[in-house]
């Protein structure tokens, strides 16, 4: 908390208090600055040393450099199953989420009826709700109702859907409500019927929320444990499931090169956000993820 | 969730706003935008919800739709010690994120709040929000490489970090720090620098300042802030389940534990227990920052 003072006494500038106040001010700033951040990365930046790491016994720090764990991540069969269950996953979730919550967020958006609040707050719920429960919930609809469906990519993306949801109905409603309807009402001036004038209109503007919703929605599904841990098969789950099972057993280089891969994923999400949305747009999207 | 609702997606309709007119209507056309999203939730979230106050009221694991109302195994788990003693770590767990979290945060968003926009401003906030998109594996994996015994903090600890209650705290206010940022860092920017310079102007020292003028009008952001984190640190599973090692025992853990041991009663039973703690400690934190609001208001005046 002193250092809030501190900075304060540097934006003071040097009315108040003296010029080597506001320098110590300044320096303590960025010294605090400099270390938070150090915290951040530094689990990352042991990941990424870490997988170049020669022995099995201490990772971190290397006691020499190799490749060959990323090799090991390709030879292992269930990073490559999981792999191609995760991207199965996100983009069945992805799909689901932007196609359903659009829909919605456009029909809470742009028309006045009655029962409006009550399903906005029905479409917010899951957010309130720990995902350990609904992954828990999903996992006893699917024994009871489906026992079929259990372990199938099907029931995990749903299970996802259902956190992707609230993030898509935030983000696309936002996008919704800065368009101006009255370019809507052109569309239909001209002719177009609803489905024309929503494709050929609403949808072009609203490709940075879309994108943006999409690869946040993409990224979130990719990357969660707490429900699907409940709604998969051993040996035929998603990639985070199969790095904490992994992980439960043993701790070779192997995951922390596979995490450095995913860490480069995560960096080019990133930059595909920043390319589409602007930095502006990456922080409404982290805001949006970062609301509960 | 209150704070959820000021969202910009979920701002009232601004019907006020010139040129802008919603459409009342008189067909069914918006039944038929929302009718997928309602069926969705209602097929799959509400009654996977339902069935699970059904599952707590059993006794035995039977996938059967219907089956006996039984109480004993809420009866076995409210009388049971050690199922308090979980839920008591998990709490203190939750607490321990949450005041570490925002002494972290707290400071990092007032100098982020009144940093020049410019690329190291960029630069210091996409470090810091970047690790959202990581997954949580990843980092936890991370804390267990630098929080080893025979890694490089081990030997400066005086405590026991990894599978240990502090190695917990450690990875999981990392992890929830940018929950924490993020909401502070809003309120703080609508926070004109004017208003530390009326207060320096009648001689507020810095300290003055901070208790009398800062804090009071950034308190809804910290609000917002412990109810994100204590919410998300109740809840965790990943992280304590890996830094914990199977020797710190949270709520989330036991729940998916009794899956493992088919145990689908108890596992309902504990997952509707996390639910009530997870949206009372929601509410409790609306009802603060209702309170918050109206003294601050009241302050303006």
């Amino acid at each position: 908390m002193t250092l809030g003072k501190d900075a304060m006494g540097a934006r003071r500038g040097a009315t108040r208090p003296g010029r080597n106040a506001v320098r110590a001010g300044r320096w303590l700033a960025g010294v605090w600055l400099t270390a938070v951040l150090g915290f951040v990365l530094a689990p990352l930046v042991v990941v990424l040393v870490g997988s170049f790491s020669t022995a099995g016994g201490r990772i971190f720090p290397p006691d020499g450099l190799t490749l060959r764990w990323y090799g090991e991540v390709f030879r292992h069969e269930p990073f490559r199953t999981g792999l191609v269950n995760s991207l199965l996953v996100a983009g069945v979730a992805t799909a689901l989420a932007l196609s359903v919550g659009t829909a919605a967020a456009y029909a809470i958006d742009r028309y006045r009826f009655p029962g409006r609040t009550a399903l906005r707050a029905l479409f917010i719920a899951p957010l309130s709700v720990p995902r350990i429960v609904i992954g828990f919930a999903l996992f006893v609809l699917i024994v009871t109702l489906t026992p079929r469906f259990y372990g199938s990519i099907a029931g995990v993306a749903l299970a996802h859907g259902l956190i992707l949801l609230p993030f898509v109905v935030s983000i696309v409603g936002a996008a919704l409500s800065g368009l101006d309807p009255a370019l809507e009402e052109a569309g239909r001036d001209l002719g177009f019927g609803p489905l024309a004038t929503f494709r050929r209109v609403t949808l072009p503007q609203l490709r940075i929320g879309l994108t943006t919703a999409g690869v946040f929605a993409f990224v979130t599904s990719f990357d969660e444990v707490d429900t699907s841990i409940f709604l998969i098969r051993p040996g035929q789950s998603t990639l985070p499931i199969e790095m904490f099972l992994y992980l439960e057993q043993s701790q070779d280089p192997t995951l922390a090169a596979l995490s450095a891969i995913l860490i480069g994923f995560s960096v080019v999400a990133v930059a595909l956000l920043v390319a589409v949305a602007g930095f502006g747009g990456l922080l409404r999207a982290l805001g949006n993820g970062t609301r509960r | 969730m209150a704070t959820d609702l000021d969202a910009p997606g979920a701002t009232p309709p601004r019907a006020t706003a010139p040129g802008r007119r919603a459409r009342r209507s008189r067909t069914g056309t918006p039944y038929a935008l929302i009718t997928p999203a309602v069926a969705y939730l209602l097929l799959v979230f509400v009654t996977a919800m339902l069935l699970v106050v059904s599952y707590s009221l059993r006794h035995e694991s039977t996938a059967a739709l219907v089956a006996p109302v039984d109480m004993s195994t809420w009866a076995g788990y409210l009388t049971d010690g050690y199922y308090w003693g979980v839920l008591g770590t998990t709490l203190r767990i939750a607490l321990e994120v949450v005041v570490l979290t925002l002494l972290v945060a707290y400071p990092t968003a007032w100098l982020l709040s009144r940093m020049r926009r410019g690329v190291r401003f960029a630069a210091a906030v996409l470090v810091l929000f970047s690790p959202v998109l990581v997954s949580v594996v990843v980092r936890s994996y991370g804390w267990i490489l630098l929080l080893a015994d025979n890694g490089p903090i081990a030997a400066v600890s005086p405590v026991d970090l990894l599978y240990h209650e502090a190695g917990v705290v450690i990875a999981l206010v990392h992890v929830e720090l940018p929950f924490a940022v993020f909401p502070l860092m809003t309120v703080m920017a609508g926070l004109p620098d004017r208003v530390l310079e009326a207060a320096a102007d009648l001689g507020a020292g810095p300290v003055r300042r901070f208790l009398r003028v800062v804090l009071p009008l950034t308190l809804p952001g910290v609000v917002a802030a412990a109810q994100i984190v204590f919410a998300l640190s109740i809840s965790a599973f990943a992280t304590p389940a890996l830094l914990g090692g199977g020797r710190v025992q949270v709520l989330s853990e036991l729940i998916y534990a009794n899956i493992a041991e088919l145990n689908w009663p108890l596992a309902a039973v504990q997952a509707l227990v996390l639910l009530a703690v997870s949206l009372t400690v929601l509410a409790t934190f609306n009802v603060l920052n209702r309170r918050v609001e109206a003294s601050r208001r009241e302050g303006t005046r």
